[in-house]
């Protein structure tokens, strides 16, 4: 790998800085299991008297974990010097950026949007993959109709933490890798607004991951990862676990969100207006801006479920005049669009692949712009279909069915926007275009299938059955993910400089997604004939259904280890990309892959939209200097392959 | 191939219809809508064998309800499946470069931007087909929640705990039950709480579902029309034992019903002051 | 490779710490059984302990906390008894209590006779405001597992005793007799809230093992 070489190079930064450039991710968990352990004696004295002891020791021994954490991995730099009256030097500014520091930059508090982008993508594969062992867990305990495997106990806290885990891992898994890494080269950037904030919000959910896993040695969560109140009240100290760590993870996802509106509102090229940006940026804005609202309300219920256990609030007991109904509002008021915070950046992947590969403009960008802005707006007005049969104002039936089934026609629009982009096109079948099929296959069955949870008396019969379950994984895995693996396989190549490997790549999909489907068609069949979501046992009738489930979710572990295999072989011996392997025309294809610190030697003057494909006076950019090149001529096809493109060349010498 | 047909707006005003359809843009219209047609009929069928297959028997009039609404939902949403997925498949077989070589793209295709008037029409269909989703979804919550003037409803009062289903009839002397036995053909009122965290009480076969919410009563109410024993569900998860919560709901006829009331200490129709649960 | 390594680990371990009690076998009694169905009569033993202290199986604390002080069924809650037999329970009861709830719990439910009796006198239901513990078997019939519906209420000890969970100290015996019909895995329970945290459902209510387990007919 590039870094490899680059980390036996002599650092051209000069010494000193003292401890500052010593601080990384072990220093970090040094002090954050120091302050932890402090921290925990503290509130084990303060309250071992209190028959509630063990809630106030576990929440101070996390929060000592994170304090240290941060301060030990080097977040607090900045700020203590600034209080010293001391300034960050031009050098320390670089060492913070990550410069010549080789693979060791990926460990430290580093600001350069690229390498948060590939934390961020190592950090959403990683969890990922506990939610997925997680969930080859409660497949394997499903495989059999009684809970021998596991137990009752233990089942219940798997659903629970494999749902956050998967719901963390799948926000972050297309805004953390590529809104951070691609998005501000899209636009013309050198970096994102605010940097270092940047890397605040990476290191801010760095330490949840741990504070997730011990809910494991806490006696776990029996509430699944709604933690829906009263029951979160009567959990063991795994409840405390998790509040803390949802806590944690809605700071990380608000600040990032900051970061990327005002990165996307403030910093584009000249030129690029609203109508010349990539729908992937405004995709993400967009998407940001839902998160930010939406968010907060997971961290507020959590809050007020942490002073509820630990200091005796009643905000959601009732018999102390508190309402279970205040908890599951805000709950969903965060829930739903929560769902769209993941869905929208799977979406606007597809909508950037399409039109790469089917060689056309993307159809109607405005419709797709019109699309999303609806989806964002109208995902905050559906809240209480979650709680048709909660008893909750049932005279909101009917406004909430409205709502609900009003998202059909945005939805509608992007599906337009597909297969007004495949229409006619050249189909160019290479890796990432397999996911916009897969995409355009799953969603859709998402999409249908939420139609009957929208109407009230069917949502009656379906609701916390499996139907549920089967549903919202073709949207989060079957739309999200695969837009998400889409995603991956269209900007490997430019996060790390060399090609997915494609073979192998193609096998993984085709597996991923007839597992997928064998899986969870399983599970709408039982859903509909009656199984509750969240059993470990359940009637013999269901036997056949589960077994069907179970046996397609090893053929997923089978596909997504496949893709994982891809990606690790490719990452270190892949063949050489070049900058823009996809001939695709916007603007992070015209920087060398991988990008260079700063991305830009001179910063582009965008002219038109990135869609013009078949249009010869449709050009996204001018002024690029050296990295400008012509767009291939339409018509000479013959003339192209004989010569060899000028990308492949350059990018063998800048490698050599 | 794509290049074979003259790239002709298909909304030339000038030409009839059938004229359209004979310039090669219209030819294509005509093939992928063959395409989508025959995708639908397969869907229909599918979907329809599929919610037959796969739901519980009919036992009251709710479930009836919602059966019915997932047969038309079903059959609504196949052409609009079919509409995307036959592109989808028509994209792939018919447009996808021919090339060998993967590694170089194929030649642009066409610079379509947008198409007002199909824009407008998808808009107004998926409208039309949102309004009337709507419009039966109305229709049919009225139906499943309005107690009909003319019955005298059966009212039984359904505790959820953590892990148990209780039932009283107050108004039958006060009977208390682990399973729940009703009569046919009567108008049921359920009326549920909880002593704890919350439940959700659930019978699959009479599309019966409510919270049992702690310090709340909340009602639901159907109209049992088979006989025979079903399923009694808790579906929300409750804690430690939530997958055993469940029990039986028996639909006997209302001479048998009074039997089992009276066999339990109850007399049909007498109230319980306060009412207990046992 | 890796992964399917890991899964399988991750497995193996949390396998390993789900708690599983030493079971408990019903004893064979000689009486010839009485009641239509039943092919022969069997007995078990359990007590009701304020604390666990006196569940020697239990080594160590599972998890985080101290669990001395928590309620529990002893000697173990994993009992197995033979199919289509008259099973005779006696249940010591040690603990105190409060009022039940759901006073439908309060009542006796599925024995034979629907009776039990306490200290010697047989009854059909308790005073719902003093009660300690049920004992309440709840599996849902399917055509796997026969209906097996019991529930007992174990009257509290006066909140003057102080209570504690030695042979000697002072109790309530309860006995009642049930019949098990086919073979299969019953759940059961005490439904009276004797937990800590909210609606005293958590901690020893909630944890498998100690007002909870499974009944084996075999
Ligand atoms: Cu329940
Ligand atoms: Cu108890």
């Amino acid at each position: 790998m590039a870094e490899a070489a680059v980390l036996s190079k002599p650092t051209d930064i000069p010494p000193g800085g003292g401890i500052m450039r010593r601080l990384n991710m072990v220093t970090g968990c040094v002090l954050g299991v120091i302050l932890a352990i402090v921290a925990y004696k503290l509130g084990d004295y303060f309250w071992a008297a209190n028959d509630q002891g063990t809630d106030q020791a576990v929440i101070a021994g996390e929060a000592g974990w994170v304090l240290g954490f941060l301060i030990g991995v080097g977040a607090f730099v900045a700020p203590i010097n600034w209080l010293l009256g001391r300034d960050l030097t031009h050098d320390d500014e670089m060492f913070l950026a990550g410069k010549n520091q080789g693979i060791a930059r990926y460990f430290r508090f580093t600001t350069d949007h690229k390498v948060v982008g590939v934390q961020y993508l190592v950090l959403a594969m990683v969890t990922f993959g506990v939610g997925g062992t997680l969930a080859m867990m409660i497949r394997t305990e499903l495989a059999t109709d009684d809970s021998e495997m596991f137990g009752n106990q233990i089942y219940n806290s798997l659903v629970g933490v494999h749902g956050i885990v998967m719901i963390v891992s799948t926000i972050i898994m297309v805004l953390g890798p590529w809104g951070n890494f691609i998005m501000p080269i899209m636009i013309g950037a050198r970096d994102m607004a605010f940097p270092r904030l940047n890397a605040l919000s990476f290191w801010t959910l760095f330490p949840a991951i741990p504070i997730f896993l011990s809910i494991a040695a806490l006696r776990g969560i029996p509430t699944g990862w709604v933690a829906y109140a009263p029951l979160s009240d009567e959990a063991p100290p795994g409840m405390d676990a998790f509040a803390i760590a949802i806590v944690l993870f809605v700071i990380s996802a608000g600040i990032g969100a900051v970061n990327i509106i005002v990165t996307g509102v403030t910093m584009r090229a000249r030129g690029m207006n609203w109508h010349r940006a990539p729908i992937f940026v405004i995709g993400t804005i967009g998407t940001s801006f839902l998160g930010l609202v939406a968010l907060p309300c997971f961290e507020v219920a959590m809050i007020c479920t942490l002073l509820d256990r630990s200091m005796g609030a009643a905000f959601f007991v009732p018999d102390l005049g508190g309402s279970q109904w205040l908890y599951a509002n805000l709950f969903w008021i965060m829930g739903h669009p929560e769902v769209y915070v993941i869905v929208i950046p799977g979406v606007i992947a597809i909508l950037e692949i399409a039109p790469v590969f089917a060689r056309k403009p993307l159809y109607s960008f405005r419709l797709a712009v019109v699309g999303l802005i609806a989806l964002i707006a109208l995902s905050i007005l559906v809240w209480a279909h979650h709680m048709f049969v909660s008893g909750w104002a049932p005279t909101l039936g009917g406004p909430f069915m409205l709502t609900t089934e009003l998202i059909s026609i945005p939805t509608g629009l992007i599906f337009l926007v597909i297969i007004g982009t495949l229409w006619r096109g050249n189909i160019w079948m290479r890796l990432p275009m397999y996911f916009v099929y897969g995409f355009l296959w799953n969603f859709m069955i998402g999409g249908v299938t939420g139609i009957f949870l929208s109407d009230v008396p069917a949502d009656n019969e379906l609701h916390g059955a499996l139907f549920v379950t089967a549903h919202f994984h073709y949207t989060l895995l079957g739309g999200a993910m695969i837009g998400a693996m889409g995603a991956l396989a269209f900007w490997f190549p430019k996060m790390t400089g060399r090609m997915l490997n494609e073979k192998v790549g193609k096998v993984s999909f085709w597996t991923v997604m007839i597992g997928f489907n064998v899986t969870f068609m399983a599970m709408f069949y039982n859903g509909l004939a009656g199984m509750p979501r969240r059993v470990a046992n359940y009637q013999p009738e269901y036997i056949p259904g589960n077994m069907i489930s179970t046996a397609g979710a090893y053929v997923i572990m089978a596909g997504m280890l496949m893709f994982l295999y891809a990606i690790v072989s490719s990452w270190r011996s892949g063949d050489i990309a070049g900058p823009n392997p996809w001939h695709a025309k916007s603007l992070e294809w015209f920087v060398p892959s991988p990008p260079p610190l700063e991305n830009f030697e001179v910063l582009p003057i965008v002219t038109g939209d990135p869609y013009g494909y078949g249009e010869s006076h449709t050009k996204h950019t001018s002024h690029l200097g050296a990295m400008h090149r012509p767009h291939r001529s339409t018509k000479s096809k013959v003339e192209a392959v004989a010569d060899p493109t000028p990308e492949v060349a350059a990018q063998d010498g800048d490698h050599a | 191939m794509s290049n074979d047909i003259e790239d002709r707006p298909i909304d030339d005003q000038r030409l009839t219809i059938g004229e359209r359809l004979n310039t090669p843009a219209g030819q294509l219209v005509k093939k992928v809508t063959l395409v989508i047609v025959v995708m639908t009929v397969i869907l229909v069928i599918f979907s329809v064998w599929w919610v037959n297959e796969s739901m519980p028997v009919v036992a009251s009039d709710t479930e009836q309800a919602v059966q019915d609404t997932m047969m038309v939902f079903a059959v609504a949403s196949a052409p609009v499946m079919a509409l995307v997925w036959g592109i989808g498949y028509y994209s792939l077989r018919h447009w996808r470069s021919p090339n060998k070589d993967l590694s170089l793209p194929p030649e642009d295709g066409p610079p379509i931007r947008s198409n007002a008037r199909l824009t407008m029409t998808w808009v107004i269909v998926s409208g039309i087909l949102t309004a009337f989703l709507l419009v039966w979804g109305l229709t049919e919550l009225t139906a499943t929640t309005t107690i009909p003037t003319t019955s005298s409803p059966l009212v039984v009062k359904v505790t959820g705990q953590q892990w148990l289903w209780s039932f009283a009839y107050d108004n039958d002397g006060g009977v208390g039950s682990p399973d729940l036995v009703l009569p046919i053909d009567r108008t049921i009122v359920f009326q549920v709480t909880s002593t704890d965290v919350i439940h959700s009480f659930w019978l699959p076969e009479m599309g019966v579902k409510v919270d049992a919410n702690p310090g709340v009563m909340t009602t639901s109410i159907t109209t049992p029309s088979k006989l025979g024993t079903f399923n009694v569900r808790c579906a929300e998860l409750c804690g430690l034992n939530h997958s055993f919560m469940e029990t039986t709901v028996t639909v006997v006829s209302a001479d048998d019903f009074n039997k089992w009331i009276t066999a339990h200490g109850g007399t049909p129709g007498q109230k319980v002051a306060g009412g207990t649960n046992g | 490779m890796i992964g399917a390594v890991a899964l399988g680990a991750t497995v193996l371990v949390l396998h390993s710490t789900k708690v599983e009690p030493p079971l408990l076998v019903a004893t064979n009694t000689a009486a010839a059984a009485t009641i239509a169905g039943a092919t022969s009569t069997s007995s078990l033993d359990l007590s009701a302990y304020p604390d666990s202290t006196a569940i020697t199986w239990r080594k160590s604390n599972d998890g985080v906390g101290p669990h001395e002080d928590w309620v529990s069924y002893g000697p173990t809650t994993n009992l197995q008894v033979p199919a289509h037999s008259v099973v005779t329970v006696t249940i010591k009861q040690y603990d105190t209590g409060e009022p039940i709830p759901n006073p439908f719990l309060a009542e006796v439910r599925g024995t034979v006779g629907g009776t039990m009796t306490v200290d010697g006198e047989t009854v059909t239901k308790i005073d719902a405001d003093h009660v300690g513990h049920t004992f309440t078997i709840h599996n849902f019939p399917s055509d796997k597992l026969d209906p097996l519906f019991v529930s007992v209420p174990l009257p509290a000890m006066p909140d003057e005793v102080e209570a504690c969970s030695q042979s000697d100290c002072p109790n309530h015996v309860v006995t009642f007799q049930f019949v098990t019909l086919g073979p299969g895995d019953y759940a059961w329970n005490c439904e009276f809230p004797c937990g800590g945290n909210y609606a005293n459902f958590g901690e020893a209510m909630s944890s498998y093992g100690y007002m909870s387990g499974t009944l084996h007919v075999v």
